[in-house]
């Protein structure tokens, strides 16, 4: 999960006698096999639940474990009747345009910010980093009333621009960190040369700036893929729901009125792509925002 | 091109779309606070929420989230602990520990609803273990869902901050450490001693990042895990603040309600902002 590193260089020598520094082994062993069965039993709850035949399903301690007839039915039915293929299809067309637009619009003002100077720099910095704690909330409801007067609400458009404008102020604030860094003189290499500030862009900071660029854009997408507010509230219309919403409003009922293996098919046809994009890319992705939160 | 101009071109995207998305409903609020149905009513909006107790209640839930940022923090420095000083199994742990972080609060949020259902399987567990006593309606007894939601939240931000703990800690020089060790000092002494003080910074910001996530981002869980929040005692400022909105049609409220969010986050930020300056200076 972070940069390649020797095993040695994580293990730290242990003092102590014998019998004490193996009752802490097993103690430590103990604790993380605790915390991990806490964090993971979630996971496996919702991926066996999900193919265990609905009249098979009893809410208690026994559904937890794997169903003895397997099946796929729920994923199916929810592709299908509880339209989840529409969902998908919304959910894929917000995230990803808002990933490609986030990043584009990102790269370039971070470049300004980090490598151009002019004058009005210092404060639009300290306003990228206070845009980037306003409560979306606070945000969503005005753009709904403007939406509504101008007639915009329930279009592409309308989630679509509110999650660009929420994902850049972080965005550009990663790029802007990482291309801070850059070695002067690969620039100046280039300015010798004669290139223009945007063939700087395009020769020099772009190429050496491609992991950070890559983890904007995959956690931009995954932010938006995610969300639930800015969907909820400026897609309203039936055919506008994205895969969030659409699990919001099939809560399973308190009392279990709702067929939870259902559900748990549409949660995980909600969660996987997700997660296996990030299994995909964990090395980019962890590094991302480990940076924008240190440095 | 001269570097000014270049400068605005490439900014120009990127400032519209801002001032678009945020800047224009935060100022929007802010003047639709003074407002009711169009007309100007000064202070009215904000003394309605002051005198509300469920505005009141919601900020005491919010509180109750608040909760969750010590606990996070000190689990995570545990695991932390545990982790880099090698134990075996550590790669897998490491990637354990974070995934809860990855999908989206509203689908862990409905798993959570059938795990904590009444009826459902952590009931089932405390039974079969024998602390039935301990079992209860979390998400429905009254009283208990905040905390339960509390809950899922530190479950759910942990991975973040251990992550963000080693990441530091691999940056140290190790060196720092075998020279304890040459001492014979355990490794509790040492992490306490030498590891924690290097994490300060990284705990001061974990920590005031989670306080303005408390305030501002955490809509999705209470919504979920409360199924729209249909009872007031499990509301809190963002919930307020959409039922006002949505529910009662009162902008000019809602907008009050707003500017409160604003600020309140707005002074965490300055704060944050302070620290950083300091640190540096």
């Amino acid at each position: 999960m972070r940069a390649r590193r020797q095993p040695s260089e994580y293990v730290v020598p242990r003092v102590g006698s014998r019998p004490a520094k193996a009752i802490v082994w097993v103690a430590e062993q103990a604790f993380m096999i605790l915390v991990v069965f806490v964090m993971l039993t979630p996971f496996y709850a919702m991926v066996v639940t999900s193919l265990r035949r609905s009249s098979d399903f009893t809410s208690s301690l026994a559904s937890i474990s794997p169903p003895r007839n397997p099946t796929f039915e729920n994923y199916v039915l929810a592709w299908t009747d509880l339209g989840f293929s529409s969902l998908m299809k919304n959910t894929v067309i917000l995230s990803l345009t808002t990933a490609l637009v986030t990043t584009v619009v990102a790269v370039i003002a971070g470049f300004a910010l980090a490598r151009l100077r002019f004058g009005g720099r210092r404060p639009i910095l300290v306003g990228v980093i206070a845009v980037m704690s306003v409560p979306p909330m606070v945000v969503i409801v005005p753009l709904f009333l403007g939406m509504v007067k101008l007639g915009v609400i329930n279009t592409y458009p309308a989630a679509i621009v509110a999650e660009i404008g929420l994902n850049i102020p972080f965005g550009t604030y990663l790029i802007y960190t990482f291309m801070r860094d850059i070695p002067e003189d690969l620039f100046q290499a280039a300015q010798i040369e004669g290139a223009s500030v945007f063939r700087q862009l395009r020769s020099v900071a772009i190429p050496l700036s491609r992991p950070v660029i890559l983890t904007v854009a995959l956690i931009t997408a995954m932010f938006s893929w995610n969300d639930l507010l800015v969907p909820l509230v400026l897609w309203q219309s039936e055919d506008l729901r994205v895969l969030m919403v659409g699990l919001a409003n099939l809560a399973p009922g308190r009392q279990g009125g709702v067929d939870v293996p259902l559900v748990m098919a549409g949660v995980a046809i909600s969660v996987v792509p997700v997660v296996a994009a990030f299994l995909l890319t964990r090395r980019f992705f962890v590094r991302g925002l480990v940076e924008g939160a240190l440095k | 091109m001269r570097e000014r101009t270049a400068a605005s071109v490439l900014l120009v995207p990127a400032l519209v779309l801002v001032a678009l998305v945020i800047l224009y409903p935060a100022v929007a609020s802010i003047i639709r606070s003074f407002t009711s149905d169009g007309t100007f009513t000064g202070f009215a909006n904000y003394r309605a929420i002051f005198g509300d107790p469920i505005f009141w209640r919601s900020f005491e839930n919010n509180l109750i989230l608040l909760i969750s940022v010590p606990v996070c923090i000190a689990v995570a420095l545990v695991i932390t602990a545990i982790l880099y000083r090698g134990v075996f199994g550590g790669r897998f742990y490491d990637l354990a520990v974070f995934l809860p972080f990855i999908p989206s609060i509203a689908a862990i949020g409905i798993i959570f609803i059938y795990l904590l259902n009444a009826s459902g399987p952590l009931n089932g567990l405390l039974d079969a273990i024998g602390l039935h006593s301990l079992a209860r309606g979390w998400l429905t007894d009254p009283g208990v869902p905040m905390w339960s939601i509390m809950a899922v939240v530190v479950w759910t931000r942990v991975g973040f901050a251990v992550l963000l703990f080693t990441a530091r800690l691999l940056s140290v020089d190790r060196e720092l450490f075998q020279a304890a060790f040459v001492d014979g000092a355990s490794w509790a002494r040492t992490y306490s001693q030498i590891a924690l003080p290097q994490l300060r910074g990284t705990i001061e910001f974990i920590a005031i990042l989670s306080f303005i996530e408390v305030f501002s981002w955490s809509f999705a869980y209470v919504y979920v895990l409360t199924q729209g929040s249909k009872s007031p005692s499990n509301y809190i400022l963002e919930i307020y603040l959409y039922n006002k909105q949505f529910l009662a049609y009162l902008p000019g409220v809602a907008a009050a309600v707003a500017v409160f969010l604003i600020l309140l986050v707005g002074s965490l930020t300055i704060v944050r902002y302070a620290r950083e300056r300091a640190e540096i200076t």
